[in-house]
């Protein structure tokens, strides 16, 4: 592993991943106000991740594939917002969200297959995974893909193989409008909050940036004009690690270990105090 | 060895004697049928656990290296429950009738504590009520561990709700499950003298019928 890129979290792991070495946490900026949705992000991310590109059909709006997949980790999601005499294309990155909890790595069984390294990114780790798809149950956004080909799960890496060599991610590269913008999270952060007051001065009253602290905030955040409505773009309103996910991890395992073990003990005394019943009246040499 | 086997009856029930009846000094406990059933039941239970209990917890993961790592322990682990209940349907089947509740078990119910201590309970049939409830348990235990299974085996084809439930569903019923077959292997192996032979020669020992099931051999002595 790369010296920058150090494990804070890993999937189903009883030890510790955390070292003594710190990173700033990095993050990408969507403003979905200044995308003009040309997808040069979606082609970047194809080509430098060597994903065959998946045939295109025509769905009738500004939107090049339905929905994300195994080789397709980026999708501008078009929608058409009327209301009150308001007219809007909304363009919305749709990829993963690279949460601060993630729900997935929360869920995941297999050890080292989902990781969090110190700088924020959330990654799979193909190696590791044994194909059971409880990341896609346990992620909030709905955003990891199961491939039929190899039976694993992937999606977006935030371009670790990048940001680990000191590149941006490929999609921030392409973009032509800084619609996406790479940095850390605390001076993408800043430049959010002037955005958004730049949105509210020109009558966007609601602009907001969408950093759901729902799952400790995310390490790719989202500017919207309708800040009070995100799921007119697709996005959650308050996204949370499904309940199950933490009752299984705190609750159900340890109980569950408690109990098979009590089970082997109660068993084991039984026999200690009573023995074995052997069969009465029966002669036997 | 042979001297002895031959004061207990025919080493082997033969295929076609009848459940319930008496065969010299053994009674018929078990067709072929069901005890081929039944083991065939066990083994996939069996690797259906082992496998299952490799994705329960990081701790038992060394568990998937018996059928080649995790990747392959999660591909085969739906099968062998598929496996475990098309064994199951037959069993159930069989002993849907003699598994009825009925007011004796209740009785019994109430004696199981001095049952463990190894004092005889009158009135018993053929099954007891630990062994109806052990049936009953796992009966339905199986079926939601069989739907929510299918529900994790195609989760993206279903709704997220039905997921939600499915997940800790299959681990609380994995948890009773796996506590419940430790005790039925128990008491029938270790426990209680003279029961495996139930499940391998399809016999048990007229006094064995007498000590644990004296109603059933009444009705067997009187076919």
């Amino acid at each position: 592993m790369p010296s920058q890129m150090e494990i804070r979290q890993s999937s189903a792991s009883l030890a510790p991943s955390s070292g003594v070495r710190e990173a700033q946490k990095v993050a990408k900026l969507i403003d979905t106000t200044t995308c003009i949705g040309c997808k040069a992000c979606e082609v970047a991310c194809q080509e430098w991740n060597d994903l065959q590109s998946e045939e295109t059909f025509q769905l009738g709006t500004y939107q090049t594939l339905p929905n994300l997949s195994p080789n397709f980790w980026n999708l501008i999601r078009f929608t058409e917002y009327e209301q009150e005499n308001q007219f809007a294309w909304l363009m919305r990155k749709d990829q993963c969200m690279h949460c601060e909890e993630p729900g997935c790595l929360k869920a995941c069984p297999a050890p080292g297959a989902i990781v969090q390294y110190n700088n924020g990114i959330v990654d799979f780790n193909q190696a590791n995974c044994i194909g059971c798809a409880y990341c896609i149950s346990g992620c909030p956004f709905d955003v990891p893909r199961l491939s039929s080909k190899s039976g694993k799960v992937y999606k977006c890496t935030l371009c670790s193989d990048r940001v680990m060599v000191g590149l941006e991610p490929a999609c921030i590269k392409a973009c032509p409008t800084s619609a996406l913008q790479f940095g850390t999270k605390q001076n993408l952060l800043d430049i959010a909050e002037k955005r958004v007051q730049q949105l509210k001065a020109q009558g966007f009253q609601n602009a907001a940036l969408y950093d759901p602290q729902g799952v400790g905030g995310t390490n790719v955040m989202t500017v919207l004009a309708y800040g009070d409505k995100p799921e007119i773009y697709g996005l959650p309103k308050d996204p949370k690690v499904p309940l199950y996910v933490g009752f299984m991890k705190t609750v159900l395992k340890p109980l569950g270990n408690v109990l098979m073990l009590l089970g082997v003990i109660g068993a084991f005394g039984h026999f200690m105090r009573y023995g074995k019943r052997e069969e009465r009246g029966e002669t036997r040499e | 060895m042979s001297k002895s086997e031959a004061a207990v009856g025919p080493i082997v029930a033969p295929a076609e004697a009848s459940e319930d009846s008496l065969l010299g000094d053994v009674v018929v406990r078990h067709s072929l049928l069901v005890r081929v059933a039944h083991w065939w039941v066990a083994l996939f239970f069996i690797l259906a656990f082992l496998s299952g209990a490799a994705l329960f917890s990081p701790r038992y993961l060394f568990l998937a290296n018996l059928f080649g790592g995790g990747y392959t322990a999660r591909q085969l682990h739906p099968w062998f429950s598929v496996l475990f209940s098309l064994g199951f349907m037959p069993l159930f089947c069989h002993w849907v009738g003699p598994m009825k509740w009925s007011a004796a078990d209740g009785r019994w119910m109430s004696n199981f504590k001095r049952y463990m201590r190894y004092e005889e309970i009158p009135d018993t049939g053929k099954f007891n009520a630990g062994q109806k409830l052990f049936f009953w348990a796992s009966s339905l235990g199986g079926l939601v561990l069989l739907v929510t299974g299918v529900v994790m085996w195609f989760p993206t084809s279903l709704p997220i709700w039905l997921r939600y439930l499915s997940y800790p569903l299959h681990e609380i019923i994995f948890i009773l499950f796996a506590i419940a077959v430790l005790y039925h292997v128990y008491i029938s192996t270790l426990a209680l003298g003279g029961t495996l032979r139930a499940m391998t020669r399809g016999t048990v020992t007229k006094s064995w019928a007498k000590n644990h099931h004296p109603r059933w051999l009444d009705e067997a002595s009187r076919k």
